[in-house]
């Protein structure tokens, strides 16, 4: 009773003119800023902190936490349309949605991103009002043993993420495992593979590797032929998803909601790496596993949940604990801090107004961006319209921006270049590349992790069995691991007894 | 394919041969605990297992059988073109500004290397470099090269 | 031994300091650079020097004490090469500046490289951060003396989380076992950053972190955590800190800190560095900054004019010397 009272008194700060202004503006460029390659949502907050100083502290969190949901929805919108991830966390939304919107369903791919986003923004929002401490009390009993054992279960989707030959979907996550090892070692702090680049020291950046294997190889891939494929023509009514459409995601969207809420509330996980892990999730669940890569609509219905749950889940440890669980979070914190409000534990007895007008404009923001983005996506579609000789030098242009922006510097474009060329090859030799991605966001986690447990029990391996959570953790590895064995054996036994 | 899969492998073990080579300063174990050499050299050798299995179904021609699809001549020529005018757009761009070398990017690829009607490319150029313009530098404030002319 | 840091509670009495050392240089003619000013800060929106930056430029503009508008460029990377390249390949320019941070003394010093923070035209020491060292509320070690005890009986077993490997909280680590004896190992628990540390000392993996003030005071308010020593000179006077022990009463002899300020390109014209010295100073005298430094509970100490050179290179000596008991550089 007490939170319902405290939530209507933050719809009350956020459903006044200057609160409903702050919200939409927030929301709008959120929108544009994921849409753009390379560019986060924390670059847009960055260039908001100066306008925020004199604001309202209330009102400043919820503009700048606008950008921060906002560029999820946003993020998917290039990733269908034009393939090329407008942010790190919708890669898999590229990679799916994309086949869609080239087999003319590009409508139904935005949809079903806008309602997914939609659900697991109002969803989250929901949960972090009524459970934020409990849950970051539960969160903490997460660590370096579980979420090594997390790290390892999404490689291990890796395996099934390939269209074709299992080895080479092996060999491609262990590719993407081997980049990720150049850069400061991040326990013992020495350079590796680094070959004496400064510009590796921070190790192969994971955006401009996905912009080079999927945006500028696939373009290199349909201009073979000329770039005389036809537009793809978008009809106002195929954006209407059916209400099988819906069920068949729903499910999808819900299991995504939870693995993307849980991994948001760990510091070091992130959007990108919730994604990624529904999306392996996904694959062992969905009803057409077949249709993973080939465009899969319950696909995008999962990492889209994810990535907007995960955001909202960072928010409670931000929350409750001062601590940032992600890049967009540290600078929400870094707001705070400038505007004279010292982030804890204590935050929200402290800021009661602050706190709930926050979680009450992250329900108006998730309407207003489902308002903006549901009839906006014939719009957006019809971009499509648009002869490919036209479309694919701008893509590509984009493409090489958006690499730039990424660290403001040429390497990063060189890196996407480089990668383009991999990624043609790749193709060329069915050597499935989301493997290769997937493998290069979670390697960071997985090496800290698996090191930092063995430091912690100094050297036992003891401790994935001696934590409860990460037994359970082990013992779903386990299952994962041996349920293909498993079947394969009873079916061939079954085979043989007939 | 079969030489596809041949160089896939060959490129893996090159691969792997780099890394054992350039982390061999690198401790593999710190006292009880793993060093930072432990999982390129794990990762290293499980590669290499794969990269052999590779290998061996290659050269045996139980893998995947179907040709590979090449472009012709001129695709392939086309493509290398518009790959060229990808790394030129960053050398250009270096010195003249991202707009300026958008335009000349923007321009090649679709007249030149396309073979599009001058007309529309222009309008498509022109369209595209100042979205560049706008969204990127005049309301991001993003900081992209800037070339002589301030843009 | 390293004492740059000494960091007296009220910042009013470090400025006096600071103006003495600046008296001299106020002779020279100033010269104001022409044009928007960019500030490169090698990390990502939201890290301290970001935050101290946006404030610090907020503060110029908004009173009028500078009015080139002045812009923060987040150019993160390669532990702030990026940041720092950047700036040192632009001799003489006198719009680009790049904020001061740990990183930029001890980057080079890890990676072998030659020093950088020498190659800067240095403008000014501003800011720097206060440590706490914080221990599991239910630890039987009640202050630092003891847990330093419990390591000498139990090698490695007594375990501090912190952000990056070498970084400073590893230093700080590194000095609690030089000031306790040769026989106290503890094991210093890396993270990719501060946040995911502190993470791992609430749920209970860890018995200390180190944290700064304004990070550690909501966590002690709320009994997550039981602050064991304060790594400053003398106990600050702050009443939510007054109790909190130095390491030195306790007999370790560790006083540390990390330092911010900022950095002008190289060949900067001496008019222009003058220029900034006398901004630098005007922005410290500020209500708003002094606020802003006690309110976060930062230390305000400034070093600009003639000795700043020279104190440049005591912070960069006294990091080599810490990264050499840390075994991060030879």
């Amino acid at each position: 009773m007490e939170t319902l009272s405290l939530i209507g008194m933050g719809f009350g700060m956020v459903l006044t003119v200057p609160g409903l202004t702050a919200v939409v503006t927030g929301v709008l460029i959120g929108q544009i800023v994921g849409a753009l390659p390379g560019i986060g949502p924390s670059t847009g907050m960055a260039l908001l902190l100066p306008v925020t100083f004199g604001m309202d502290p209330a009102l400043a969190i919820m503009m700048l936490s606008g950008i921060l949901y906002g560029a999820m929805y946003g993020g998917s919108i290039t990733a269908i349309l034009i393939n090329v991830p407008g942010d790190d966390s919708s890669v898999v939304c590229a990679i799916e949605g994309n086949k869609l919107a080239r087999k003319g369903k590009a409508g139904h791919a935005l949809a079903v991103a806008a309602l997914s986003s939609f659900a697991a923004g109002v969803t989250g929002t929901i949960v972090l009002a009524f459970a934020a401490v409990a849950l970051s009390a539960v969160a903490l009993r997460f660590n370096a043993p579980e979420f090594f054992l997390l790290a390892l279960l999404g490689i291990s989707a890796s395996a099934s993420l390939g269209t074709g030959s299992v080895v080479k979907a092996l060999l491609m996550g262990l590719f993407g495992l081997l980049i990720a090892m150049v850069g400061i070692d991040p326990i013992a702090g020495t350079t590796r593979l680094t070959f004496g680049f400064s510009q590796l020291l921070d190790g192969f950046d994971f955006l401009p590797v996905a912009i080079g294997v999927f945006g500028i190889a696939e373009i290199l891939v349909s201009l073979e032929r000329g770039g005389t494929m036809q537009p793809i023509v978008t009809r106002f009514r195929d954006t209407f998803l059916s209400a099988k459409d819906v069920a068949f995601c729903a499910m999808a969207a819900v299991r995504g909601f939870i693995v993307g809420f849980c991994m948001g509330m760990m510091p070091g996980a992130g959007s990108t790496v919730s994604s990624f892990l529904a999306y392996g999730v996904e694959r062992k669940f969905s009803r057409r596993p077949e249709q993973f890569g080939h465009g899969a609509l319950d696909a995008i219905a999962t990492t889209e949940a994810a990535n907007n749950a995960s955001v909202t889940g960072a928010m409670t440890p931000m929350l409750t604990l001062g601590i940032p669980g992600s890049t967009g979070t540290a600078v929400l914190l870094a707001a705070l801090i400038l505007q004279g409000i010292r982030p804890g534990p204590t935050l929200m007895t402290d800021q009661p107004v602050l706190v709930w007008s926050l979680i009450a404009s992250m329900f108006v923001g998730n309407v207003v961006l489902l308002i903006l983005n549901l009839p906006m996506a014939p719009i957006f579609a019809s971009i499509l319209r648009i002869p490919y000789a036209y479309l694919a030098p701008g893509i590509v242009l984009f493409s090489l921006i958006g690499a730039y922006a990424v660290t403001l510097s040429f390497f990063t474009m060189g890196v996407a270049i480089a990668f383009g060329l991999i990624g043609y090859f790749m193709i060329k030799a069915d050597l499935p590349r989301a493997p290769l991605v997937l493998a290069l966001v979670l390697a960071p986690l997985l090496e800290e992790s698996l090191r930092q447990s063995l430091l912690l029990s100094l050297g036992s391996p003891l401790i994935f069995v001696q934590r409860p959570f990460s037994l359970a953790l082990l013992v779903v590895l386990l299952l994962v691991f041996l349920m293909p064995l498993v079947m394969s054996l009873r079916s061939r036994w079954k085979a043989r007894s007939t | 394919m079969r030489l596809l899969d041949l160089i896939s492998a060959l490129a893996m073990m090159a691969l792997i041969a780099l890394v054992v080579v350039a982390t061999r300063d690198l401790a593999f174990w710190n006292g009880v605990f793993p060093g930072p050499r432990f999982l390129p050299l794990l990762l290293a050798g499980t590669t290499a297992l794969l990269a052999i299995a590779l290998f061996v179904s290659a050269v045996r021609g139980t893998g995947n059988r179907q040709p590979v699809d090449w472009p012709d001549r001129t695709g392939l020529a086309r493509i290398g073109a518009f790959y060229l005018a990808a790394i030129g757009f960053g050398v250009i761009g270096s010195f003249l500004g991202f707009v300026t070398s958008a335009i000349v990017f923007l321009l090649f690829t679709m007249v030149v290397v396309l073979r599009r009607p001058i007309v529309p490319s222009l309008i498509t150029t022109a369209v595209t470099s100042l979205i560049v313009y706008v969204i990127f530098i005049g309301w991001l404030d993003i900081r992209l090269p800037l070339g002589p002319f301030g843009f | 031994m390293i004492d740059f840091t000494n960091v007296p509670g009220v910042s009013r009495i470090a400025l006096a300091a600071g103006l003495a050392l600046i008296a001299p240089a106020m002779a020279h003619a100033e010269r104001a650079p022409e044009g928007p000013i960019e500030i490169s800060v090698g990390c990502s929106a939201g890290c301290t020097p970001d935050v101290l930056m946006r404030r610090a430029a907020s503060i110029w503009n908004d009173t009028g004490i500078i009015d080139n508008p002045i812009v923060i460029v987040n150019r993160e990377g390669g532990g702030m090469t990026a940041a720092m390249n950047y700036v040192l390949s632009r001799p003489g320019d006198e719009n680009n500046l790049m904020a001061l941070a740990e990183p930029v003394f001890s980057t080079p010093l890890v990676q072998g490289t030659d020093p950088l923070y020498d190659d800067f035209t240095p403008l000014g020491v501003f800011v720097q951060t206060q440590l706490i060292v914080l221990a599991q509320p239910d630890h039987e070690a009640t202050n630092l003396a003891e847990m330093v005890e419990i390591a000498r009986a139990n090698p490695q077993q007594v375990m501090m989380a912190g952000s990056s490997a070498g970084g400073t909280d590893e230093q700080v680590m590194g000095l609690i076992e030089q000031a306790a004896g040769d026989d106290v190992q503890m094991t210093f628990i890396p993270h990719s950053g501060g946040g995911a540390a502190q993470t791992t000392f609430l749920g209970g993996n860890t018995d200390m972190v180190t944290v700064t003030i304004d990070e550690a005071l909501p966590h002690i308010e709320a009994g997550n955590a039981r602050p064991i020593a304060i790594l400053t000179n003398e106990r600050l006077s702050d009443e939510a800190l007054a109790d909190i022990p130095t390491a030195i009463e306790q007999g370790l002899d560790v006083t540390w800190g990390q330092v911010f300020g900022l950095l002008g390109t190289p060949e900067l014209d001496p008019e222009v560095r003058d220029w900034w010295t006398a901004r630098i100073v005007e922005l410290t005298e500020t209500e708003e900054w002094q606020a802003f430094i006690s309110g976060n509970f930062l230390g305000g100490e400034v070093y600009v004019g003639e000795g700043l050179p020279d104190a440049m290179t005591g912070f960069h000596e006294d990091r080599v010397a810490v990264l050499r008991l840390i075994g991060a550089i030879e």
